[in-house]
């Protein structure tokens, strides 16, 4: 085993402690190394803008996510201030991943102040990985008690 | 067989250990068999006069990790609520070292199987992770940043506006 190696699984053994949003985003700037290390580590993951990153990049930066939280609208979107139809769209890819499964061990899903369409269930729900558990829907809209999720699903 | 005992306890056997770069040293079997290893090689009857060696382990990490499995093996059950705290009290200090020690220890407590060892060594360090800038986390282990100035701002700007961490969503209900 070269030195890089094991450097690497010691790394990755002490950023598992790590538990703070600060700590680790102080982690992933200290160089390549402990970039990769933090990466790999994360689990739980919150996207603050499902506009602000690529589903792509989420994925790759941290493929072991367990727990994920996707933000929509900001908050004045409550108070009607958006046009209607802003972002209604911006799910889709997003679901479109779910369903790739390229997030393998994902085990839960937080959808928060999101456009969700009876499609865009049916479509994350076609290939979670077995790990996943949960789906929360909190002040999202446009879907219906028609929409195709399996059992384990509970909304 | 290995070598009998000449204190320690009449019953109790020694078990040597050899270091990477040729250091002899000894410690009971109890001892020893806090190591995966070492308690594997011990049940294989490698454990002979000439000393198990450790090809990966220096003979400074080593004399720690024998000093720290003495001390553990020797009060490894029923402890009272004092002799507890006590062995906290010498894990604390047995823990205070450089951070090339810590290195070393977290590299050989893995390799040697060491599972109390492993735990210390791994919160000792991320302790000093904590609570720090990444220059400060550069300074403490010595690391040079190799980002570009442009992936050092990228990483910035995406953990500000893109990343946060959260607690798992149950506890945000």
């Amino acid at each position: 085993m070269g030195d890089e190696t094991v450097l690497d699984n010691v790394l990755e053994t002490v950023l598992q402690f790590l538990n703070s949003a600060r700590d680790r985003c102080t982690a992933s700037l200290v160089c390549r190394s402990w970039h990769r290390a933090e990466s790999a580590t994360r689990t739980s993951v919150t996207v603050r803008n499902l506009l602000a990153a690529s589903q792509a990049r989420v994925a790759r930066r941290f493929p072991n996510a367990r727990h994920i939280l996707l933000k929509g609208c900001p908050r004045f979107a409550d108070f009607n201030l958006l046009p209607s139809g802003w972002a209604a769209a911006a799910f889709r890819p997003w679901a479109a991943a779910f369903a790739s499964a390229v997030f393998p061990v994902l085990g839960s899903l937080f959808l928060m102040h999101i456009t969700v369409t009876d499609d865009d269930l049916d479509l994350v729900s076609r290939s979670l990985p077995a790990s996943f558990r949960d789906l929360s829907l909190l002040l999202c809209d446009s879907f219906s008690s028609a929409a195709q999720v399996p059992p384990p699903l509970l909304l | 067989m290995a070598a009998a005992t000449d204190d320690a306890g009449d019953s109790n056997e020694m078990i040597r250990v050899v270091s990477s770069d040729g250091e002899h040293f000894e410690m009971p079997e109890a001892a020893a068999n806090l190591s995966l290893v070492l308690r594997h090689m011990i049940e294989d009857d490698c454990a002979d006069a000439a000393g198990i060696p450790l090809a990966v382990v220096a003979a400074k990490p080593l004399a720690k990790i024998v000093d720290y499995c003495t001390k553990h093996a020797a009060k490894s059950s029923g402890l009272t609520i004092e002799e507890a705290e006590e062995l906290k009290r010498f894990d604390a200090e047995f823990i205070e070292v450089d951070t090339d020690m810590l290195y070393d220890l977290l590299v050989a407590a893995d390799f040697m199987g060491v599972e109390g060892l492993s735990k210390l060594a791994v919160q000792r360090t991320a302790d000093l992770i904590k609570g720090k800038t990444p220059e400060q986390n550069r300074e403490t282990f010595g690391i040079v940043n190799d980002f570009t100035p442009e992936e050092e701002e990228e990483i910035c700007k995406e953990n500000e506006w893109a990343f946060q961490i959260t607690k798992p969503p149950s506890r945000l209900c």
